[in-house]
This record gives C-alpha cells, structure tokens and sequence, in this order.
C-alpha cells in the first residue's frame, strides 16, 4: 500500500516539475541569451558579459520605452478595471434584448483581431487628432483589457451570496456602504486578476500601439520590433530580461500593498 | 475540526445565487453613461469597418473571396479555428489540474504554483517566441540535451506542434486564473457536508468543486479560445507553412497590401463565427439560477429568502 | 480598509508621476513636429541600419540645415502610411518604403511628388530619382551562405540542390523581393526571360524543396537561422552578412540576386512637408553622406559620388558595381504593377499548404 501511494506521488511530483519546467524556460533562457558576450542570439553563450544590458540602461529609447511602457500599463488596467468592473455590474441588471447586444459590443475587441481593431480605431482617434498620442494608446489598450475583466468580475460576482448584501443593509447600510463593504470586497480578486491580465496584455501589445501610436508612442514591444526587423540580438534579450526583473519587482510591490489593505485590523 | 452538519451554523456560504438588483441598488444613474461610451468607441468603429468589408457598397465581392477555394484563405480560417480549438483542449487539460493544485495548497507552495504561472507573462512574446527558436532548431538547446541523452533529435521548429507549445506556454496563465479564482471561493464546508452525507472523493469532486468552478472554467475556456484564434506572432514565428492563421493574412493585407477592406471582410467572418458562439458560452458565467441553488437547498439553509 | 485602498492608491498615483519624471523630457510632442518650420519626423527602418543612417544622413542634414530631426521606432509600411494619407492624420514627414512599396503608393496618389526645382537631378546616381521619392539605400540581394558547409559561392540553381548542398532554406514571404524571380533563376531560367514571370514553374520549384523550405516574414528570422547553421543558404541582402562576419561566423554573400532600393518619401499632407523637401534635396546632393552610408552598410546612398572613398572589396559589394550588374537580374516594375496581386495570391496559396 505505501509503495503504490508513494508512486502517485512520484508521478504527481515529476508532472508538477515538468509543468514547471515548460512555465519557465524560456524566461529563464533570455537570461543567457542576454549575458552573452557575443553579438548574436546563440545558446551556449559565447562567454558572460554585462555589455548589452549596460547598452540598454544607458540608451535613451530603451529607459524612454520601459517608463512609456509601464505607463500606459498601469493607465490602461485601471481604464479597463473601471469599465469592466462596471459593466459587470451593470449589464445582469438589463433585460436580455438590450443586455445581449451590449454584452457582445462590451467583449469585441477580444474577438476582433488586433490588427482589425488598430485599423477601425485608427479611423476613430484621427478624428480627434489623436493618433502618435499616448492617449490614444491607452484607451486602445484599455479597450482591449475591457472584456478581461468584465469576464473575471462576471465570473467573481455570479459567486455571492445575496444574503450577504441583504443582512447588510437590513442592519442599516445604505446601497452605497452595504456595496462598498460586502460586494467589493468580494470582487477585489477578480477585478486585480482582470487588471493584471490587461497590464501584461498592453506591455506586450504591438500593434495596436504601432499604429496607434504611429511610432510616436515608443512602447517596449514597438521599439524591439524595430530593432528586431533587422537582426536579433542579445541587447533585445537584455531588455526583455530586464522587463522581466522590473516585472517582478512591481509584483511584489503590488502584493505588499494588497497585504498592507487587506491586513485586518486589530 | 467541526465535521458535523448538524453542528454546521445555518452560514450563508457564499453560494446562493446573487440577484442583481439586489447587489447594485438604484446606482444605475451611469448606465446611459457607460452604454454611450462602450457605443461610441466600440460599436461605432466596427459598424464602420463592416461596411468597409462591403465596398464598392454594397457589394458581397470581399467576401466571395475569402470563401473562394482558389483562394487561401477559406483553408486559413479552417486552420485557424482548428489550432485554436487545440490548443484551448491543451491549455485547459494542463490547466485545470494545475489550477486545481494551487488552490489546494497554501503558503509557499500557493505562491511559487502562482508565481511561476505568472512570470512568464512578462516576458514580451517577441523575445519569448525568439527563445523558443533557439530551443527548438536544429543546432538548438533541446536537440543539444536530446543528444546528450541518447534519445536522437527532433524536427521541431516550423511545425505545428510549435506553434502549439508557444501559444499553450502563453495561454495557461489565462486559463488558470479566472479557475484558480474560482476554485479558491468554494466554502471547505461543502465538500465536508458532501463527503459526510457519504459521497465519495470523486464523486464530491465531480458535484461540488467542478459545478461550483464552473463559471471561472467557462471564462477561461472562452479567454482562451477567443486569444488563440487572434494569434499572430506565435504562428509567424515558430509556424512554417500550413499553420498561417488569419490574424497573419490579415496583418499581410493591412500592413503590406493596405487592402483594408478585404482585411474587414476576412475580420468580418471570425467575428460573425464567434459572436455566434459566444452567447450560448457567455450564460454559463451568469449570476442567475443555477445548480448550486439546488446544492444549497438540499445541504443547508432552506426556505432562505429567494 | 476604504482608508488602506484609498492611501495605496494615492501612492500609486505618485509612483506613476515619479516615473514620468524619470524619463527624458523629449516625449512624444503629439502629431508631427513642433511648429515654427524646426524639425521633421522620420519613420525609417530601425537597428544597426537606423543608426548607419543617423551618421550618414540625419544627424548631417541637421548640421547643416538647423532642422531637427526625430526618428521614430515606427515601421514604415505601406499599410500605415495608406491609412494615415485615408484618414487625413499624417504623423509622419518622412517614411522610407521599399521600392516596390514606393511605387505602389505614388500611384495611389498617397505620396507628395519630390520637388525636383529644389532636388537637383544632376547629382543624383542613374535611377535613385524616383517621381515620389528618393533613394535612401540601394543593395544588391542574393544568397547568404555557410562558409563550412559550401566551399565556392553558391548560384541560384545550387540554392534549391539539397542533395548536393543540404541543409534548409529560407525566402522571404515579401515576393517583391524576388522570391519568385530566384525560383525561376534556380530552374535554369536566363536573367533576361524571367518576365512575365512564370508562376506555376516558380511554386513547383519551391514545393520541390519541401520542407527544407523556410519562408520567413523578415530577414532577421533568416540571419538567425543561418547563425545556427540550420539554414545552409538564406536568400538576403548583403548588408545582413556584415554584422555576422564580424561577429565571427562562417558566412559569406554572393550578389547575384535583384538589385533593389529603399526611398525616403513624403506622405501626402505631412505637415512639415516643406522641411521635408529639403531633406530630400540635402541627401541628394551630399557626397559625404552617401560615402558613409556605403561605408557603414555596403549600401549605396543616392549621390552619384557616393563610392568614392570606398575600398575594392566593398565596392564589390554595391549594386553600381561591374560585377554585380553583370550577375543581377533587374526586377520589372511595370510587371508587377499589373500582376502584384495575381502573384501574391498565387504565392499565398502555396505558403498555406
């Protein structure tokens, strides 16, 4: 009997790794590529060298692109949170003849291509003037990050409990406190994982910001691109390592203040 | 710990359907507001390019090319809906039991479970899918370790199967997610009341975890599908020729040829296919009756107010 | 708890706002340039050959004139810039194309006409004058090839021998760079009958290949693969050989494909379109500019003096080189005005198999 259980945790343990192995390889592998001290992607590396990481924290487009980047990020997971937490708030609320058409316009830009979209909110935005703008690249980005997180809360919200929200204000919360208090509390978890999903999805959008932005907007994938349309080189390895690091560090950062708000009080 | 039922206190755990009105009150003053705005920057646009697709107006000649067997791109969208349905089977096959994995566990394995689904996230595609091609060539990485292991050498790169490791590799941590968020909200409760009403393990696992996670599966299984079949970097990258996608021939339209038209006709199809099929997917994430009400009835407070 | 999230998001607000004090100052100042006729922007190709022509062109043409220049990491396609002349929003004063792509948009009315009262046709090198554009580099393409694995260069019929000569290929998805020339040049066609160009006999003999055939969407994704060696013969351009030869690798290039150009032009309704004359009227006639140009990228500027300065071995490489005119195919244009869209679909159906 042990024997055989112990087997199944064996397996289970080797699976685990695998999966764990194929989540991280290739992030692990833009590391070598990116110490090499030679000048072309190659795996092994030639020899370790800090020579393009320190090409791209000294150049301006590189510095210019990650603060561009992280910006439009962060502006579009909050645009996109805003919007989708309130569309899922409001849409159970309609009556299927107007809820269905709103809900398939609200999830559109997921199913629309985004080189399709690029082009349709291309025609938009220079209506205002807006294109090379970095606004125009955060609504965009934002928009895409919409149905994300409509879909997360829709998700979140179809999980509570009515009761909760009726105990509340039959103890004399009005609407706004019983919703402040009960129901977003609740649907934090989703509304972080929907803007978190639409923060990575904007640091890794190229199209979108390629056309939008008309090469104004430099973004981190817009200037790789650039540089990769020539050749491939260990300095865009570099930079993705170090988009990798600064990642991780503003994951943390984020995880402390999730700790820091929801640490109860004594 | 407590395990009786009966000593169970008549909680409200948090699976009793949600009434809308009830969670929103009369805050709808913005519904005007938000409908406008969801119009304008997003029904409006695409209303425009559908009639694009149908210049010189209002003539069907884009879309007779698209459906045109002397043409590429009916076998293009085949393919596309093909891979992504693929590698939606894929995704959600080593997804849920990872999803699964992490919500059972706490503390530092929960994390490292999280972490490791998320790190690779912001890891730009561009340069991930540029590793996977120093993986997977010839000379690569995978090949060198197959080598040294005695098992031979593999024709990896330009393949299918590629382009299918690249997009599940970029896909899982959209898929597990929205189920790990799930998965996480169910009362241990329930599963102990099941298991001490006599239902066994799996059986458990089969009507009260997998029921009750189903609207965050539902979500990732729709997120990840709708993602594949917009994919384009990944097919371009790690594909060789017969897994173009159409989001490629779209790019190949717009970016090179400037025939926007013809792109909104090709957008316009898999838009129609999808929007087609994602209302009937989209009612299994709604607030609205479903089998946990019976659950619910039948384990704990009867007779709640409904 | 609404005091924690309230005071986390004031703090994030502030790290947002500290951020963009981090950048530089020189953000993205809206559409175009600023006013008062002091600069243009430029959309050109990025990488090392950005920077080549910074040092040959840009930053020269600022010294010279006081007009600043920004260069934006934006790929100029003909897609973008249709959709920008359509739409009446052109951020863009100056986008380089590639010459097919230059033609196409002239025609299409999407180009402002080069003013040849400010251009001085007598500098420039036979055919760099363009009605909507001028010449930024002109190469020669051909094939890049492994140096272990073929002892001699390699024609265009040994390209698609793998039995003699194996290991993979790659072409370029681009078919305007010649991809469907090469073929027929690989079946034993003569330069001078490529056009029309047979497009049956040009796909049979790429399926010939099978899958030792590696069609790739940008010519970094064949320098990698040659790089590895998975690739024995790449079809390229010779300023891509370069940097892999310095940086040690067994390769070399054999000129014999198409002689071909990329050509600064100006978007119809630039804003700074006037500025943006000059600075086509400044490369034409700047001799030193297109000698750097060559130096750095064994690419020929549009000045006719442009080789001057120039040693033998990279003489040899230019497209205004004997040898290079005596091996090259030149591609006709006429040809592919008219039947561009019958070859890509030809070309399209085969990739997708």
């Amino acid at each position: 009997m042990r024997a055989a259980i112990g087997l199944r945790t064996v397996v289970r343990r080797a699976l685990l790794a695998c999966l764990a192995l194929y989540l991280v390889l290739p992030t692990l592998f833009i590391f070598p590529l990116a110490l090499n001290s030679g000048g072309v992607l190659s795996f092994p590396p030639e020899g370790i060298s800090l020579r393009h990481v320190e090409e791209v924290a000294k150049s301006a487009t590189w510095r210019d692109a990650f603060v561009t980047s992280f910006q439009v990020g962060l502006l579009a997971a909050a645009m996109a949170v805003v919007l989708g937490t309130a569309c899922a708030l409001l849409f159970p609320a309609l009556r299927p003849r107007s809820r269905t058409p709103l809900e398939m316009v609200a999830v559109s830009p997921f199913v629309i291509p985004p080189v399709v979209l690029a082009v349709a909110w291309f025609s938009l935005f220079s209506r205002f003037d807006l294109i090379g703008t970095r606004t125009a690249v955060v609504i965009g980005h934002g928009l895409l990050g919409l149905p994300v997180v409509y879909l997360n809360v829709s998700a979140g919200l179809s999980t509570i409990d009515a009761r909760l929200v009726l105990a509340a204000r039959s103890l004399g919360a009005s609407s706004t406190v019983a919703f402040l208090k009960v129901v977003a509390p609740l649907i934090a978890p989703s509304m972080l994982a929907g803007g978190l999903l639409t923060f990575v999805l904007s640091l890794d959008e190229l199209i979108v910001a390629l056309f939008i932005g008309g090469g104004v907007v430099g973004t981190l994938p817009v200037v790789m691109w650039a540089q990769i349309n020539y050749v491939a080189t260990p300095t865009i390895a570099a930079a993705a390592a170090i988009t990798v690091v600064l990642s991780i560090a503003a994951l943390a950062l984020a995880a402390m203040s999730w700790r820091f708000i929801t640490r109860r009080e004594t | 710990m407590e395990g009786h039922s009966s000593l169970l206190p008549p909680r409200p755990a948090a699976l009793v359907r949600a009434r809308p009105r009830q969670l929103l009150g009369q805050r709808r003053w913005w519904a005007p507001l938000l409908a406008a705005l969801l119009l304008c920057l997003l029904a409006v646009p695409g209303i425009e390019l559908f009639e694009s697709s149908l210049r010189p107006f209002p003539s069907l000649g884009h879309y007779d090319r698209v459906f045109d067997s002397a043409e590429p791109y009916r076998g293009v969208i085949f393919d596309t809906f093909d891979i992504a349905a693929l590698s939606t089977l894929l995704t959600a096959a080593v997804g849920l039991p990872f999803a699964y994995y992490a919500s059972m566990r706490s503390g530092w394995k929960r994390t490292a479970a999280l972490l490791i689904l998320v790190i690779p996230f912001f890891t730009g595609i561009l340069v991930k899918n540029f590793a996977w091609t120093v993986i997977f060539q010839d000379s690569g990485a995978l090949n060198d370790a197959l080598g040294a292991l005695g098992l031979g050498h593999v024709d990896l790169l330009f393949t299918r199967t590629a382009v299918l490791i690249g997009m599940v590799h970029y896909l899982l941590p959209l898929f597990v997610l929205p189920v790990y968020a799930s998965l996480v909200k169910i009362d241990p409760r329930l599963k102990l009341a099941a298991r001490s009403l006599g239902a066994g393990p799996v059986v458990t696992f089969w009507l009260v975890t997998i029921r009750l996670a189903r609207p965050g599966v539902v979500t990732g299984t729709i997120v990840v599908f709708i993602v594949s079949l917009g994919f384009y970097v990944t097919p371009a990258m790690l594909g060789g020729r017969g897994n173009l996608m159409v989001a490629n021939v779209i790019d190949t339209s717009v970016r090179k040829l400037a025939d926007f038209d013809f792109a909104a006709a090709l957008a316009g199809v898999v838009t129609v296919i999808v929007l087609a099929l994602l209302p009937i997917a989209l009612r299994y994430v709604r607030p609205e009756a479903s089998t946990s009400d019976s659950l619910m009835g039948a384990v704990g407070s009867k007779g709640g107010p409904r | 708890m609404v005091q924690r999230t309230a005071a986390a998001v004031v703090a994030l607000l502030a790290c947002v706002g500290a951020l963009s004090a981090c950048g530089s100052s020189d953000k993205d100042a809206g559409a175009g340039g600023s006013g008062g006729g002091g600069s243009i922007t430029v959309a050109g190709f990025g990488g090392a050959y950005g920077d080549a022509e910074k040092a040959a062109y840009y930053d020269p043409f600022t010294k010279a004139t006081g007009i600043k220049v920004k260069i934006l990491q934006a790929e100029p396609s003909l897609g973008a810039v249709e959709l920008q002349v359509k739409r009446k929003n052109v951020i863009w004063d100056i986008a380089e194309l590639a010459g097919p792509d230059q033609i196409t948009a002239c025609s299409n009315g999407s180009l402002e006409k080069v003013d040849y009262k400010q251009v001085r046709k007598a500098d420039l090198a036979a055919g760099k004058g363009f009605e909507c554009g001028i010449v930024s580099s002109s190469f020669t393409e051909g094939i890049g090839y492994r140096t272990d694995k073929l002892h001699k260069p390699p024609t265009w019929q040994d390209f698609f021998d793998t039995q003699r000569f194996p290991g993979k290929r790659t072409m370029e998805k681009y078919i305007q760079d010649g991809t469907l020339e090469y073929a027929l040049l690989g079946d034993g066609v003569a330069k001078e009958g490529l056009y029309p160009l047979d497009l049956d006999r040009a796909i049979r003999k790429m399926e010939g290949l099978g899958d030792d055939l590696v069609l790739v969407d940008s010519l970094a994704q064949a320098s990698q693969l040659l790089s590895s060696g998975d690739a024995a013969m790449i079809q390229t351009a010779s300023g891509r050989i370069i940097p892999l030869k310095n940086a040690g690798l067994p390769v070399d290039f054999a000129p014999i494909g198409l002689r071909a150009d990329s050509a600064f032009t100006i978007p119809k309704g630039a804003k700074n379109a006037a500025n943006a004359q000059k600075f086509l009227a400044f490369i034409a006639s700047c001799a030193s500019c297109s000698q750097t140009m060559a130096r750095l990228t064994a690419y020929s500027g549009p000045n006719k003096n442009g080789a001057d300065g120039l040693s033998a071995a990279q003489k040899a490489l230019l497209p205004t080189s004997p040898t290079v005119i005596a091996q090259a195919p030149a591609q006709d244009n006429q040809w592919w005005s008219e039947n561009g869209a019958k070859a890509q679909a030809a070309f399209d159906k085969f990739a997708n198999r």
